[in-house]
């Protein structure tokens, strides 16, 4: 990763961690079940967690696996999701920094790598792929959750643009297709891929970053100002002076490495 | 405390080699150079790396 890239990523979530580990979006969803049901059908030995946060996807795993690994770029999220798994009783859980574009693990270490709601934190998701790749066992699965990128170019650079104010360190997220041709580019097979919609409480969603009041009334004014069309693509709910919630589409997918 | 099993799978993230596991510190000798482990868990970030020789 890009050293501006990581020290953006550190300063933003080295401040939230806390705010992470007590996310009830992160703690549980439809999308965690399905990575866990996708888990559970696979030999899932030996599991890695890229970009862990608050160690949800890690902790969910933990009750599947023999041996999970959470590894993360910033190291008070890392402190943070310890003290969260080692609260809740989960003993076969490691914690290690890293890079998800450098990982620093042997060559086919895992049976199961998990990566949720992170990737649009990579500079270069192609190299986290790759790396990915490399240390997943042949006959392993990658299982990845994300934002998806929007077909529409207005629509996806008004989120972009929303994600951008209340998060500096999110680069973007990406569409099926686009992450079909990572996948492969890296050697991965797309077994399956479904989207899912998750809905997001404003207060809630700005609160976790720590937004000041000011950039909020800010990033509301920009939504309240945008094209109706941009709004209606993420069911934004409006009052007369707020925001209310919204709704955005997440992609799942499983990939083997053959 | 970095486990046994946890030992035997990590690798440099720089040039992939064989780590040396230290109190303190993880060493890659083909890198020359020792990554910390703080609050038991070790950095492998090449950001946080020091510079590391034999002799020392």
């Amino acid at each position: 990763m890009s050293d501006a890239q990581a020290r953006r990523v550190q300063q933003q979530f080295g401040r939230s961690a806390a705010a992470y580990v007590t996310s009830p979006l992160h703690a549980a969803g439809e999308d965690l079940d399905r990575l866990l049901a996708w888990g559970a059908a696979r030999r899932s030995d030996r599991v890695l967690d890229v970009a862990t946060g608050g160690g949800h996807t890690a902790l969910a795993f933990a009750g599947v696996a023999r041996r999970v690994v959470a590894s993360d770029l910033t190291e008070p999220m890392l402190q943070a999701a310890r003290g969260h798994l080692q609260a809740r009783g989960a003993a076969n859980v490691g914690f290690v920094a890293g890079d998800a574009g450098a990982l620093p693990f042997r060559d086919g270490s895992f049976d199961v790598v998990t990566c949720r709601t992170a990737a649009h934190h990579f500079a270069d998701v192609g190299a986290a792929v790759r790396q990915i790749y490399r240390v997943l066992r042949p006959g392993g699965s990658l299982l990845l959750q994300d934002i998806l990128g929007h077909d529409d170019s207005e629509v996806s650079a008004f989120i972009l643009e929303v994600e951008k104010r209340r998060d500096p360190s999110h680069v973007r997220s990406y569409r099926t297709v686009e992450w079909k041709a990572f996948l492969r580019a890296a050697g991965l097979t797309v077994m399956e891929d479904f989207v899912i919609w998750k809905a997001r409480e404003w207060d809630e969603w700005t609160g976790r970053m720590r937004m000041s009041a000011d950039a909020r009334r800010e990033l509301e004014t920009f939504v309240r100002r945008a094209p109706e069309r941009c709004r209606a693509a993420f069911d934004f709910a409006l009052t007369r002076d707020t925001v209310v919630s919204f709704t955005d589409r997440q992609i799942l997918l499983r990939a083997d490495r053959d | 405390m970095i486990d046994e099993e946890l030992k035997a799978i990590l690798a440099c993230p720089a040039c992939k080699g064989d780590l040396i596991f230290e109190e303190t510190r993880i060493i890659c000798p083909a890198c020359r150079k020792a990554y910390p482990i703080r609050d038991g868990i070790p950095v492998m970030l090449i950001s946080e790396a020091e510079p590391w020789s034999p002799d020392r």
